[in-house]
């Protein structure tokens, strides 16, 4: 599976966890999948939910609620795993991230997008590329080469 | 172009690879003619391609070498070993001038290079013979016009195959170099050219006829056409001696003896020392008159497609495609055996039989294709050896049993390193110099053999020399030393043979230039045992000392036993794995440490439910898989062994790097995901 990212887009596509809506550059999304069972990978943390197979290849899996500090619910019918293509050390690598909902496609110019406030109440502002507002309400437009970065990863798995 | 620059480099390879198994081979027959001309022939397109690439440094000295192989090809002189040397040496060296973009450094390596050729030519060929013989084409031409009278006129007629430009060559470059001898009067012909509505732009029409003046002889004519000599009609004719170029009358006079079917007859034959060879040579050559000859040409040609096409060349990337998707094509194909039972409908049952079968037969031949014979390395330790022997001053030969024995690429690309170290190791610490084998009345030439063969899913490499053996006092000594071992330790002759694998044993008393530098036949065994291989060692003193390499077919697929621990599956390979005891959950909670007695032995165990965190409650008893790593024995506690099982490893990506403890995972049947087990990483994290 070739994944690649498409850079210079300005849609987005966004996902609900909890009530707050998030959203990530389309350029990084390749897939939508339903939840299917993941296969537990030992000694890791209570987010990375473990992996699947996913058309012949091993794709890793994290639990976007407990991942961005929501307390852990009953999956419902809604809820889907985002494969999204990030960049490690320069290649694509292709990983899921369960969400509550996927909502749709939005498109933001750049001068449409504010850079992230400090909200504290546990988001890292590292994490956020920037802010953007839908009819009423706020969009958080993540950094998900950051959330994926490699020292993160290594840190995910080095917890015990 | 960069495209094609890439695989002009692999084929440069292979062209290097070749050259150096023809250089071996003339090593022992110096005779070896067709040797000496595939050399050269290399050598040639290796200048050309390369040129036409814009490796010029590497064009500009192979250009020298074939200079130097001209002198073996007209038999002047017949090769001996120090040019066999100096030629191996200068492969080393193209292979280092094998880029684009040369930096000062290479320019200067190429001038050594071509000077120290020059050098070479000047000792075998006194110089003024030199000149006029052993030139390349491209140097006699500048002084094509000197003198008229060395010149002699041929009549060339080049009718190329159609199919001729899709081996890559353009007639033009032939015509050009020709162009390049001498004097050309040049005619072209469109009488293939069919209707504009049939023409195919990818096929050649065109055919050419001319005059050439030159002062070469007609080897020089037809080594022009040397590569497309099977993709074309050439005929080469003299006309006459000396330049008729101008000369109208003769050349009407030739064109109209050839329309007629006449003989030819050269005007005014002037006794020239080129006589005697154009005539032989017209002998051999056809005459356009001769109609019967005229006719196998064209049986050559038609049956041409025949000879080129018995194998392609694939990336190997492609070949790793393949596999995947035919592995997944196996993981769909058992879902869908999973939902046929379940179903039970005769008609579908039958159809996912018969997909099974063609799967499984997919699989086998996809296998198959991966597959290289190890023969494809060989010339790499013949390579050595004829270096080394002579460094060391030794004679060694290399005997070689059943390479033909075939191994997955990767492996096969991990496996020379750890090789050449056996090898290395072999020559120096284990042949004994001339003398000393004469004195133990052994023969005087040392015998290196390499024997492969197919074990089961494994292959066997088994590497001897008939040297001076492993000492085992020797060795003892140096462990203690080393602090490897105790004074006290009793190890058997055995145990004492593997110490020389523990990372900094070195038994050479010398560090020598070949072998003993520190790192030693840990890395080999290391490397080995990345690839899921073993590597053991037996010897007798004075009779010889052996290496045995046992690997798995391929580094895709693994024999292994599937086992349960709480709801999740994992896979453990088989290689490792020693015995299978059920237990029951008294006996593992008795024990304060983590050890279980298991015949008697204490082994230490890893309680995998325990340890992987499961949601599933203990079960009352549990199966003990005992798995063996160097000379330990560990226990894998599991909830139960499922079946032997192949799986197809996938490997775990860079997001789940830091998971050593598992080699990848496996697609189980219903589509889940099995763990596999990476045993050794797995008793050195727990033990």
């Amino acid at each position: 599976m070739a994944a690649e990212i498409i850079y210079g887009l300005n849609s987005y596509f966004t996902f609900r966890i909890g009530s707050e809506l998030f959203a990530v550059n389309i350029g990084n999304v390749t897939k939508i999948l339903g939840l299917t069972e993941t296969t537990k990978v030992p000694n890791s943390p209570r987010y990375f939910k473990g992996i699947i197979n996913h058309f012949g290849s091993v794709l890793p899996v994290f639990d976007g609620r407990l991942k961005f500090g929501f307390p852990e619910t009953e999956p419902t019918k809604n809820t889907c795993i985002l494969v999204l293509v990030v960049e490690i050390e320069g290649h694509p690598v292709s990983t899921g991230v369960i969400v509550d909902s996927v909502e749709k496609v939005l498109i933001f110019e750049p001068e449409q997008i504010k850079p992230a406030p400090s909200i504290g109440k546990g988001f890292n502002n590292e994490y956020i590329f920037g802010i953007a507002t839908f009819q009423t309400e706020f969009v958080i437009i993540l950094n998900i080469d950051k959330i994926f970065s490699e020292e993160e990863i290594n840190l995910i798995i080095a917890v015990e | 172009m960069i495209l094609f620059q890439e695989r002009f480099k692999e084929e440069v390879k292979e062209y290097f690879e070749r050259l150096e198994t023809g250089l071996l081979l003339l090593e022992h027959d110096t005779e070896n003619f067709q040797a000496i001309d595939e050399i050269f022939r290399l050598m040639h397109s290796m200048k050309g391609s390369g040129g036409m690439f814009g490796f010029d440094l590497l064009s500009d000295v192979t250009h020298d070498l074939e200079s130097l192989y001209e002198i073996f090809r007209s038999k002047k002189m017949s090769i001996n070993s120090e040019v066999i040397s100096f030629t191996l040496n200068s492969i080393d060296g193209l292979h280092h001038l094998l880029v684009q973009e040369p930096t000062e450094e290479h320019h200067l390596l190429a001038k050594k290079m071509k000077a120290e050729t020059q050098l070479l030519i000047n000792k075998l060929i006194p110089s003024d013979e030199k000149f006029t013989k052993n030139d390349g084409p491209e140097g006699k031409a500048k002084d094509r016009n000197a003198n008229t009278d060395d010149q002699t006129t041929y009549f060339i007629s080049f009718k190329p195959d159609e199919n001729i430009f899709k081996n890559g060559t353009n007639p033009l470059y032939l015509i050009d170099e020709l162009n390049a001898l001498g004097e050309c009067n040049i005619q072209t012909f469109f009488d293939f050219l069919p209707d504009l509505s049939e023409i195919d732009p990818g096929k050649c029409y065109t055919s050419w006829e001319m005059f050439v003046a030159t002062a070469e002889e007609t080897d020089t004519l037809h080594d022009v056409f040397i590569f497309v000599s099977d993709k074309a009609r050439i005929e080469i004719e003299k006309v006459s001696a000396g330049n008729k170029i101008h000369n109208e009358t003769i050349l009407a006079d030739f064109l109209n003896s050839r329309l007629n079917k006449e003989f030819w007859t050269p005007p005014e034959q002037q006794p020239t020392e080129n006589e005697t060879a154009d005539e032989l040579f017209t002998e051999e050559e056809p005459e356009p008159s001769n109609e019967i000859n005229e006719q196998e040409k064209g049986l050559k040609m038609i049956s041409l497609p025949n000879s080129t096409v018995n194998t392609i060349r694939v990336d190997s990337l492609k070949i790793d495609q393949y596999m995947n998707l035919v592995s997944e094509l196996i993981t769909a194909q058992s879902r869908l055996e999973l939902v046929s039972s379940k179903i039970n409908q005769p008609d579908l049952e039958m159809v996912t039989e018969a997909l099974d079968k063609i799967g499984r037969q997919l699989r086998e031949n996809a296998f198959d294709m991966s597959l290289i014979p190890l023969q494809s390395i060989a010339v790499r330790f013949k390579r050595l050896i004829h270096d080394l022997s002579k460094s060391l001053n030794k004679q060694v030969e290399l005997v070689t049993v059943g390479l033909e024995t075939e191994l997955d690429k990767n492996i096969i690309e991990k496996l020379i390193e750890p090789m050449l170290h056996i090898i290395r190791n072999s020559l120096d610490h284990g042949i004994e110099s001339t003398e000393e084998r004469i004195a133990k009345s052994k023969s005087s030439v040392g015998i290196i053999t390499i024997k492969a063969s197919t074990v089961g899913s494994y292959v066997q490499i088994e590497i001897s020399d008939d040297g001076a053996g492993l000492n085992p006092a020797k060795i003892r000594s140096k462990a203690i030393s080393k602090g490897l071992i105790s004074e006290q330790d009793k190890l058997s002759e055995n145990e004492l043979f593997n110490l020389i694998f523990e990372p900094g044993f070195s038994t050479s008393e010398l560090v020598t230039d070949v072998s003993g530098r520190g790192v030693g036949l840990d890395v080999v065994k290391r490397k080995v045992q990345e690839m899921r291989g073993t590597v053991k060692i037996t010897s007798e003193p004075d009779k010889f000392t052996m290496f045995i390499l046992k690997l798995p077919l391929s580094l895709s697929i693994i024999d292994g036993l599937l086992t349960r621990v709480g709801e999740y599956y994992y896979v453990v390979p088989s290689s490792g794995i020693k015995k299978i005891y059920a237990v029951n959950q008294q006996v593992l909670k008795n024990e304060f440490r983590q050890v279980v007695e298991l015949e008697g032995n204490q082994v230490p165990y890893l309680n995998m439910h325990e340890e992987f965190e499961n949601e599933i409650d203990l079960p009352e008893n549990q199966i003990v898989v005992t798995v063996s790593f160097e000379n330990q024995v560990f226990g894998l506690v599991v909830d139960e062994v499922i079946r032997e099982y192949q799986a197809v490893i996938k490997p775990l990506g860079k997001l789940l790097n830091a998971q050593d403890i598992f080699s990848g995972a496996s697609i189980l049947g219903n589509g889940q995901l099995a763990l596999v087990i990476d045993t050794n990483k797995i008793i050195q994290k727990y033990s």
